[in-house]
């Protein structure tokens, strides 16, 4: 009975197309016409009208052209628009010729107030659930300067409190940063500047960078990011605090929006004892020449050679 | 024998000749990149509240010394500037109360106070004159803003205050060991 049923069917089939088909073929046909209307489905469906998949076709950042920039940064404003609501810019400055930049902390005058990593959150358009912060405030015991117990944990009802000094760590843009050699696809690479960036459009989210970094620099995006509409940054950069998507790793970046248009970084203007400094290293007149001259500096983990730019001192 | 010897001394002399880190003309490139960063030190006459101080006190009695409390609208400070400075007239012009007095006697505007500290605290006059004691906003390419010493430090009451620090990220559901190692 099965048989002649589906001889029946292999009829019609031949009524219909008007020529001898196999069973195999019929098949065939009906597995294509399957995935032509999934595909018609999925396509029309508001996951990838809202742009999720967009990226997937990007150029690498280093391979984009000044018109290829123009249309990407047009799309992402349009999106942000269609999310959010809100107008934004975005920037690409490039690095300034003949400046490397070097921050410098004085961890006599880091009270832990925090206000640094909240600057930080406000300027760069971090998700709040789950809330992710690039710098972190440790608190150490006098004496020691072991990362591993530090406690970044810490209440502070009235800081500094008794016999601890507060140590804060953000990525240290390192010359030879041990995230940069790992990354498989190429993700995240060191400027002429100094400053280590990520291009987020191309991330796979595999997070080899984040074992590799010493620091605990770096963050992940285990979710879609949450912003509060109001609390949106307007002026944005590619490489540094454009609204990025689940699945990538974001990380400090010196405020590169600001910094190479000559500002500084929001966590040195939010602090309130001034014991962060910023700078161009080949200026003999900054800063920070000045204390890497005159000062104690030291860097974390230096036995792992990986030249930060980042350093401490004690006044 | 001597080939080799011409041989290594030549490749030396190459290797040194290509070496682009002992080119003169990086120093010059470092010279020409100096800018000029001018720097603007906030006016401290603009937040103080009861400032010109010869309107109140026009008619300046002879005194000697200033006996405490004092009264309004200055009957709230608190005076912990080491222990033995119980002389105001050592920091304030006696005839003047809208100026400072340095040591010598000259005379000195409050918004250069910064002078008047330098005198007793000198290791502190270089590092802020350089930028990196206390806060300095601005561009690090420009112009730069910087306060003097009383807007940090009250000068009755130098000690940096304490303060609440903003609140500490999410501790994750399933992490252990909150407050490090130890």
């Amino acid at each position: 009975m099965n048989y002649n049923k589906n001889k029946n069917i292999q009829k019609t089939m031949n009524l219909i197309l008007d020529k001898t088909t196999t069973r195999r073929q019929t098949l065939k046909g009906f597995a294509a016409l399957s995935i032509g209307m999934t595909s018609i489905i999925v396509g029309n469906s508001p996951i990838v009208k809202s742009g999720f998949m967009d990226n997937f076709f990007n150029k690498h950042y280093k391979e984009m052209t000044n018109d290829y920039k123009k249309k990407l940064f047009k799309k992402l404003i349009k999106n942000t628009y269609t999310e959010y609501g809100v107008n934004i810019s975005i920037s690409d400055p490039q690095p300034i010729k003949g400046v490397r930049f070097a921050y410098c902390l004085n961890l006599s005058k880091c009270n832990g107030s925090r206000r640094c990593v909240t600057a930080c959150v406000k300027e760069n358009n971090q998700s709040r659930n789950p809330a992710i912060q690039y710098i972190k405030v440790l608190e150490m015991n006098m004496g020691s300067i072991n990362l591993e117990a530090g406690d970044m944990y810490y209440e502070g009802k009235s800081v500094p409190n008794k016999n601890k000094f507060y140590l804060p760590v953000q990525c240290h843009h390192c010359y030879n940063a041990p995230c940069v050699t790992v990354c498989p696809v190429e993700a995240t690479w060191v400027q002429e500047d100094g400053i280590c960036v990520i291009d987020y459009e191309w991330c796979i989210g595999c997070r080899y960078c984040m074992a590799a970094c010493p620091y605990g620099a770096r963050r992940f995006n285990f979710k879609r990011p949450s912003i509060p509409r109001s609390k949106i940054n307007p002026n944005q950069g590619f490489l540094s605090n454009i609204i990025r998507s689940a699945g990538v790793v974001e990380k400090c970046h010196f405020c590169l929006h600001r910094t190479r248009n000559g500002e500084y970084p929001a966590c040195l203007e939010a602090c309130p004892t001034g014991a962060r400094k910023f700078g161009n290293l080949n200026d003999p007149d900054s800063e920070v020449s000045y204390i890497i001259s005159k000062k104690r500096v030291f860097v974390l983990k230096e036995e792992l050679n990986t030249i930060p730019s980042f350093f401490y001192y004690f006044d | 024998m001597l080939r080799f010897i011409v041989l290594f001394i030549s490749t030396c002399i190459f290797t040194i000749c290509s070496d682009p880190t002992l080119n003169i003309s990086t120093k010059i490139k470092a010279e020409s990149l100096k800018q000029k960063s001018t720097i603007e030190i906030m006016p401290r006459i603009l937040f103080l509240t009861e400032y010109p101080c010869m309107e109140c006190h026009h008619e300046i009695e002879k005194k000697d010394k200033i006996l405490l409390p004092l009264k309004q609208p200055h009957n709230l400070m608190k005076f912990d500037h080491m222990d033995n400075i119980k002389n105001c007239f050592l920091c304030h012009d006696r005839f003047n109360y809208d100026q400072l007095r340095l040591i010598d006697g000259s005379t000195l505007s409050y918004n250069n106070s910064q002078n008047l500290c330098f005198q007793c605290h000198g290791e502190k006059k270089k590092d802020w004159e350089m930028g990196i004691h206390g806060q300095q906003i601005g561009k690090w390419n420009g112009k730069k803003f910087r306060d003097t010493c009383v807007e940090c430090h009250n000068p009755h009451e130098p000690t940096f205050p304490q303060m609440k620090a903003d609140p500490p990220p999410p501790f994750p559901k399933l992490g252990i060991n909150k407050h490090g190692m130890h």
